[in-house]
């Protein structure tokens, strides 16, 4: 491998990280504070990459600008999701809430599917086509944006986490649920807000790359695997390791494709992935949000 | 409460009985002999319809391929029924039997059964290898003709089956064509490209066509630098875009599907890689109707070592017109295949004068037609059921459109060779 | 109690005479709800008594069609000998797995995730090697002789796949009444608990899951010989993982009759779905969602479960009601 691809490989592997990252960080906090793996995370990405090219295409708005309006609207979804549906489940066992998220996750899918064709669709927005030049090295536009969207949400979100009232109630009822109760919060309000907040971060992985892919109803099932990978491997319920989990596997996906032939490097993140589970399932930072 | 269990078992039977009910006409014991509903014939058969099948994906990524191609189909049945329907059989009207594949062999084999079953003479389809292996074996076992409009496998033909036929060209005369049009692109335009990168997806569909361009590139003075598989779905190729920027190749191929092939182009221009020449073959993106029209940002110059419609004929502007027409779509060349297919289906049951299968099947086994859309000569069939005459032609995307610039009596205009 | 085997005894009957008034769809319907509800048998033995949730079975069930389709096509070795060698690799890897997992003390959530991704792993890698054709597949050629596992018509198969069924339906039974059905349920239920009564949890969990792996394997040759041909997109798809746990799932985990009933219930379903709505893509997926939903949230403990609930509530009630009069008359 030449240096340049070496580098180029580099460049490119951070920016898609910075995708994996934000998806990765809506599953997290879903997880960290409710304990439930949210097969459906990819799937309400979808719907988010949906109202953004609709809001494009119908609406001629800028899909930075819909961001926003798909992130509300999957707020509510998801809250009215764990309103109606994972509620009931909360003490279940683990691979119960599993399945359940899975077929959640099969009924949107499916019925964007009925709804909207399986057609892939794409958007072309004329100020995001040029992709940067720096010297020999070569940036993507919207890539770069979604990279530095998602570290601020990363950021935002810690902050959030840390120092406001309604983020500590949520770490508090994710750490002790009597506890909280005792004092005054209701963690069922919690729990809408915080699965509302996960959905809407996927929603927001989704706008940021409908300038960037094609998308279609099933796009769920590409990112699913490697974010669970990289949730795993930044500690589950970690924000910042999501984040930084995510740059990880999008440079070893990166690194790897440039290595090796064939499309063996889909094998380097499945690896990684049981490699931490075996060995370090807490993951490189530990969990806790 | 034993009574719960059998009220459950009784509902179970119940449901499906049911589920016979609600589909197709009725279901009779079928074997590998012919169906008893077909009348014993002597080219003085009376019946009011005749039907025959289509088995396309109109569910899943492919539907909308899958959904023109039945159309396609369609307007051939129409085109036969405005003109007083099948004239051998007393006018009887063609009726279309329409099933989803979803893509999937286990659907395929069912649905043939299903289409036998409802009565069907013939079946076209489908549309990929995995499906046509799977369904043309279960056609086989009952003895129902089967036409592949579209299968590339080499494989699908060379099972020693009598109830397979196909349009396509078999996959292994895709990377000859472009082995043997390249050099004759270098001679006639005055250029030496010989380098090759050749980006594929990675099904049999991608795989089976990069195995035979390695193996036979040498021999027609091309080098083949490297071989870049990718899921179809993929949603990320810079990885690859990045080693072909690092090995700088004279040409670019690619064997994609519509999706992939459309990021591989977008993502080509964006990291600033120029080849001298970007062809398909078979690429499911650089033939895609829409892709060509909508894409002209991306898609100059781009050429495709692909099945075509003649350009040079009268018949397919007029097919390809009714076609826009009733369907507001364009023609694309899959269509166009399953269209062939039809005629093929339908000259052949002319011909034959009967419902009878294997009498259908020894009909299109001699069918020799020479009015067709497609790009080659005479539709003729070998032993093994191919269409031996097909074969892929050079396009060339240039201004929003396609044209066929390479080999002789199909040819429309000069290509641009190499990209400017 | 009569009545029980009387009601098996019924419906074994319905199920051998079935060809006898089915059509050829519906065989095939029957058949491939057959293999379905063998191969959820299979992953019953793991994933219902021990409750260590399954989510890449089809990793066992690929090895399967894969090991007795190369033996045959590039050794001539014959395919009910293959089904058995296939199935000995799959109890290997499946020993692999276990270790792996087990050893290293992952449980719930976390063991899924790792079989899902063992499931992709051996997926990506025979997709990417050349032996096994990468995703061109491997075709049988036809050859119609039972003997080689091949047969005229679709009824032999449905006899083979339903004998099948049969033989692993009385190994779970067995299983559930031995010594290591009870370890297996007690590990289940809580798996401390159990340790430190004595039960070698270790040692159960990795017989449960190489034999799980093992069984699977045996449906992964006679999809293999029903289709005649076998690719990684078919055979190691996470689909096939689905396929395998829904009719568990439904019908009820860790029962014997749950895989079988709720295989019944799943695959006809699915198949009446996609027929009603045929010119509405995914409905039969909206519809397993929905199924899936609905069963978690009201009925956990799956169709029997449900019922062996209710059939104990009565014997309860009954002997309460029993026990009363007894007091009031006494």
């Amino acid at each position: 491998m030449s240096l340049w691809l070496f580098i180029q490989s580099l460049i490119d592997g951070l920016l898609m990280g910075g995708i994996y990252s934000i998806m990765a960080i809506g599953l997290t906090l879903i997880f960290g504070v409710m304990g439930i793996i949210n097969f459906a995370q990819g799937a309400l990405m979808m719907l988010g990459m949906y109202v953004t090219y609709w809001a494009f295409t119908l609406a001629g708005i800028d899909p930075y600008l819909s961001l926003p309006l798909s992130a509300i609207a999957l707020f509510i979804l998801g809250a009215l999701i764990q309103k109606g549906v994972l509620e009931r489940v909360m003490d279940a066992p683990d691979h119960n809430i599993l399945l359940i998220t899975f077929g959640i996750m099969m009924i949107i899918e499916n019925t964007a599917l009925v709804l909207f064709s399986p057609d892939f669709r794409s958007i072309t927005v004329p100020w995001l086509s040029e992709t940067i030049k720096m010297g020999d090295y070569v940036v993507s536009k919207p890539k770069l944006i979604a990279f530095f969207i998602s570290m601020s949400v990363a950021l935002l979100l810690y902050w959030f986490l840390q120092k406001s009232y309604l983020g500590k109630a949520i770490r508090g009822t994710a750490n002790n649920k009597i506890g909280a109760a005792l004092v005054g919060i209701k963690s069922k309000r919690i729990n809408y807000i915080t699965f509302g907040l996960g959905a809407a971060i996927a929603a927001i992985a989704g706008s940021l790359m409908t300038p960037i892919i094609s998308i279609s109803p099933s796009i769920g099932h590409t990112f699913i695997l490697k974010t669970f990978v990289v949730v795993v491997l930044g500690g589950l319920g970690n924000v910042l390791g999501a984040f930084v989990g995510g740059l990880i596997i999008g440079v070893s996906e990166a690194l790897a494709g440039a290595a090796f032939s064939g499309t063996l490097n889909e094998l380097v993140i499945y690896v990684i992935f049981v490699l931490i589970l075996i060995f370090r399932p807490k993951g490189i930072f530990g969990g806790g949000s | 409460m034993k009574r719960l269990s059998l009220l459950l078992f009784a509902l179970f039977f119940a449901l499906i009985l049911a589920a016979c009910g609600e589909s197709k006409d009725n279901f009779r014991e079928t074997d590998s002999q012919q169906d008893e509903a077909t009348e014993e014939t002597s080219g003085s058969e009376q019946v009011d319809v005749i039907k025959i099948g289509s088995l396309h994906p109109l569910t899943g990524p492919q539907a909308s391929e899958g959904q023109e191609m039945r159309d396609a189909i369609q307007l051939a049945i129409d085109e036969v029924n405005e003109n007083g329907g099948i004239k051998s059989l007393g006018g009887a009207k063609v009726e279309l039997i329409d099933s989803d594949s979803e893509n999937n062999p286990e659907k395929g084999i069912a649905e043939v059964q299903t289409m036998a079953n409802a009565g069907v003479v013939g079946i076209i389809g489908p549309y990929t290898t995995a499906v046509a292996l799977a369904a043309t074996q279960e056609a086989e076992r009952i003895g129902v003709p089967f036409i592949v409009d579209v299968g590339s496998a080499d494989a699908i033909t060379e099972r020693g089956f009598k109830y397979t036929f196909r349009i396509q060209p078999p996959a292994s005369k895709f990377p000859e064509a472009f082995l043997k049009y390249v050099p004759q692109l270098n001679e006639e335009y005055g250029v030496e490209l010989k380098t090759v990168i050749n980006a594929h997806e990675d099904s049999d569909f991608g795989t089976g066509m990069a195995n035979v361009l390695k193996e036979n590139a040498a021999a027609a003075g091309l080098e083949v630098l490297d071989t870049l598989p990718h899921p179809f779905d993929t949603a990320d190729l810079s990885s690859d875009v990045n080693k072909i920027k690092a090995q700088n190749p004279d040409i670019v191929s690619a064997t994609t599907y519509l999706n992939d092939g459309q990021l591989l182009v977008e993502t080509l221009i964006g990291a600033n890689v120029k080849p001298k020449a970007i062809i398909g073959m078979a690429s499911g993106a650089f033939s895609n109707a829409k892709f060509i029209r909508e894409q002209t940002d991306i898609n100059q110059y781009i050429m495709d070592v692909n099945y075509a419609m003649n350009p040079n004929s009268e018949l397919t502007e007029e097919v390809k017109k009714k076609y826009e027409e009733k369907y507001n779509k364009g023609l694309g060349p899959n269509a166009a295949i399953s269209y062939t297919a039809a005629k093929v289906l339908l000259d052949a049951i002319e011909r034959a004068g009967s419902t009878d299968r294997d009498k259908i099947r020894e009909a299109i086994a001699e069918t020799r037609l020479t009015d067709h859309i497609l790009a080659q000569e005479e539709i003729v069939f070998d032993e093994t059921g191919q269409n031996v005459n097909a074969q892929p032609v050079v396009n060339q995307i240039i201004d929003g459109r396609s044209y066929v610039v390479m080999p002789e009596p199909y040819k429309e205009r000069d290509a641009v060779y190499p990209l400017p | 109690m009569k009545k029980k085997w009387v009601l098996i005894g019924l419906l074994l009957v319905f199920l051998f005479t079935f060809p006898l008034y089915s059509t050829n769809y519906l065989l095939h319907i029957g058949i491939i709800t057959l293999m379905f509800a063998f191969a959820s048998q299979a992953w019953n033995i793991i994933s219902g008594y021990s409750g260590q949730f399954s989510f890449g079975h089809a990793a066992f069930f690929g090895v399967g069609a894969y090991t007795s389709t190369v033996l045959l096509v590039e050794y001539n070795v014959n395919p009910w000998i293959g089904m058995f060698i296939g199935a000995i690799i799959a109890a290997a890897i499946a020993f692999v797995l276990g270790f792996l997992t087990f050893r290293y003390k992952l449980k719930g959530a976390y063991f899924s995730l790792t079989t899902l991704a063992f499931a992709e792993i051996l997926r990506v890698f025979v997709k990417n090697t050349d032996f096994f054709r990468k995703t061109m597949g491997i075709m049988i050629p036809l050859d119609i002789n039972p003997f080689w596992y091949q047969f005229q018509t679709r009824v032999g198969y449905y006899y083979t796949i339903l004998i099948l069924t049969i033989i692993i339906t009385v190994i779970v039974y067995l299983i559930s009444r031995s010594r290591l059905g009870f370890n297996l349920i007690a590990i289940r239920e809580n798996e401390d608990a159990a340790q430190s009564l004595g039960v070698r949890t270790f040692k159960n969990k990795m017989i449960a899951i190489t034999l799980s792996g093992g069984l699977t394997a045996f449906a992964g040759t006679f999809y293999a010989q029903y289709l005649l041909f076998v690719k990684p997109e078919t055979v190691f798809a996470s689909d096939i993982s689905v396929s395998i746990l829904m009719p568990a799932i439904v019908g009820g985990v860790g029962t014997v009759a749950g895989p079988i009933v709720g295989s019944f219930i799943v695959t006809p379903l699915g198949e009446l779905t996609s027929q009603m709505f045929s010119n509405l893509a995914g409905t039969n997926l909206i519809a397993y969602g929905v199924i899936i939903i609905i069963i978690i949230l009201f009925m956990p403990e799956g169709v029997v479960g449900r019922y062996h609930d209710w059939v104990n509530r009565r014997k309860k009630g009954n002997k309460e009601t029993q026990e009363q009069k007894e007091s009031v008359t006494s």
